[in-house]
């Protein structure tokens, strides 16, 4: 992990709301941290890996994304994708709107030097 | 880009030799080689030429030597299941209609006896040839004509009941004599029922024979009712117009507004739109050049939001928000609707 990462990851977190976060890198493997009882790292990982699979499955339908959302009944997943494929997850808990403190820490993560 | 319009066969069967070669040729000058036409005399040259083809329609005289036509459409049930058949007779009564409708028929009309009333048949076989069941959407899928249907019944001044079906959406109209007497749909009664119903971009459809409503809701001559109808679908579609969609119009924003071209910072433009019932069937479609596609991209997402429920304890999936440099996408899939809305622009983030 780079040293650009480690800084990122350590200024934004914790940030209320969030409950767990995970970065897959280049290389496929990842960085997790994850709050309370809610998700083990293992869990965000598999689940960052078909986040990031579906993200690619939209290119079959014409659509580039930057960045996604998924909403569920209990939690929000946002996902960041990188040019150089590297990914970041946010978990959020729905019921708090804190949604708009993650768009700076997307943003940022997207322009962040080589990972 | 061009539309690829599928071309419609129709096999047209009845003993009177004269009146196949007349319609033969009046139809394919109608449709303008749009339709493959296809004759039979009989039931056999019929199931033969069924045997190596496939036709969207079969058209059936009733009165046939050897094997008449209810009895050969009863056949074709069972040799030809989901065959679409049309009866069409030169002479009906209300007891030979209702068989024809209880043995599977489509539509039942009457050959007819004037040049305008081969329009009409023409219009409502055209508009059924249309309303196949569109491969890859489960075999629900029908575009019916139903404004035709109902023109036909009235301009017939037949007496049935309409039956229309989605997978949500169940009504009936019932037309007496030619009259439009009353609809319902769900709580809705009344014209307001029929308007609705009228406005449904796919579902299925059963002619029955008629039978007393509850209550007769519906006054006014059918064709200012199905006018009126056309007209509130118009204004439907006019309130979606993009130009009509400002900042206002689109749904706040979880994801940041994004770097995007052509509209100045904080305006949005609704570019597309396709809604559908849960079971699939799309209710409303706007400036979808691929509608398959998009289907095919909602089903996606439920099948993957559904894999990443069985991963993490998330609860119910609500939607998927798509950030992309042109704009924005949202898919919602819920248990009674699947929603795709592609917007470009950029909004301010509400909270």
């Amino acid at each position: 992990m780079s040293e650009a990462l480690q800084g990122f990851l350590d200024r934004s977190l914790p940030l209320p709301g969030v409950v767990a976060c995970s970065v897959r890198l280049v290389d496929r493997s990842f960085v997790s941290r994850c709050y309370g009882d809610w998700f083990a790292p293992a869990q965000v990982e598999q689940a960052l890996s078909r986040l990031a699979l579906a993200a690619d499955s939209l290119a079959y339908h014409g659509i580039q994304p930057t960045r996604l959302c998924w909403v569920f009944e209990h939690v929000r997943i946002h996902l960041a994708l990188r040019q150089d494929a590297a990914c970041l997850a946010f978990f959020v808990e729905s019921r708090l709107g804190t949604d708009h403190k993650l768009e700076g820490l997307l943003e940022e993560f997207a322009g962040l030097p080589a990972l | 880009m061009g539309e690829i319009i599928k071309r419609k066969s129709f096999l047209f069967v009845d003993d009177d030799a004269e009146f196949l070669a007349g319609i033969q040729g009046l139809f394919s000058e109608m449709a303008r080689g749009r339709w493959d036409i296809f004759a039979a005399e009989n039931h056999a040259q019929a199931l033969a030429l069924l045997a190596k083809l496939h036709v969207d329609v079969v058209v059936l005289d009733i009165g046939m030597p050897m094997m008449d036509g209810i009895q050969f459409l009863q056949l074709l049930g069972r040799t030809h299941p989901g065959q679409p058949v049309v009866m069409l007779t030169g002479e009906t009564t209300e007891e030979r209609r209702k068989a024809c409708l209880e043995s599977g028929a489509a539509l039942v009309m009457e050959k007819p006896v004037a040049a305008g009333g081969f329009a009409t048949i023409f219009a409502a076989l055209d508009a059924l040839a249309g309303a196949q069941p569109q491969g890859g959407f489960r075999g629900m899928m029908r575009r019916v004509g139903l404004q035709e249907v109902l023109q036909l019944e009235c301009l017939g001044r037949k007496s049935s009941v309409l039956e229309i079906f989605t997978g949500k959406v169940r009504g009936r109209v019932f037309i007496c004599e030619g009259s439009l007497v009353h609809a319902d749909c769900g709580a809705l009664q009344g014209e307001v029922a029929l308007y609705g119903l009228l406005a449904l971009r796919g579902g299925e459809f059963n002619l029955l024979p008629y039978a007393e409503p509850p209550r007769r809701t519906i006054k006014g001559h059918w064709e200012s009712l199905l006018m009126e109808a056309a007209r509130l679908k118009d204004e439907g579609q006019e309130f979606l117009e993009p130009d009509e969609a400002g900042p206002g119009a689109a749904e706040p924003g979880q994801i940041p507004a994004a770097e995007t071209e052509g509209l100045p910072p904080g305006q949005v433009r609704i570019e597309e739109i396709v809604l559908c019932s849960g079971a699939g069937e799309v209710l409303y479609a706007w400036e979808s050049e691929s509608l398959e596609l998009r289907l095919r991209l909602l089903e996606q997402i439920e099948q993957q939001a559904a894999q990443l429920g069985s991963l993490v304890p998330v609860g119910r999936f609500d939607r998927l928000e798509i950030l992309t440099p042109e704009g924005r996408i949202v898919c919602q899939v819920q248990p009674d609707r699947r929603l795709f809305v592609r917007r470009s622009g950029t909004i301010a983030v509400a909270v």
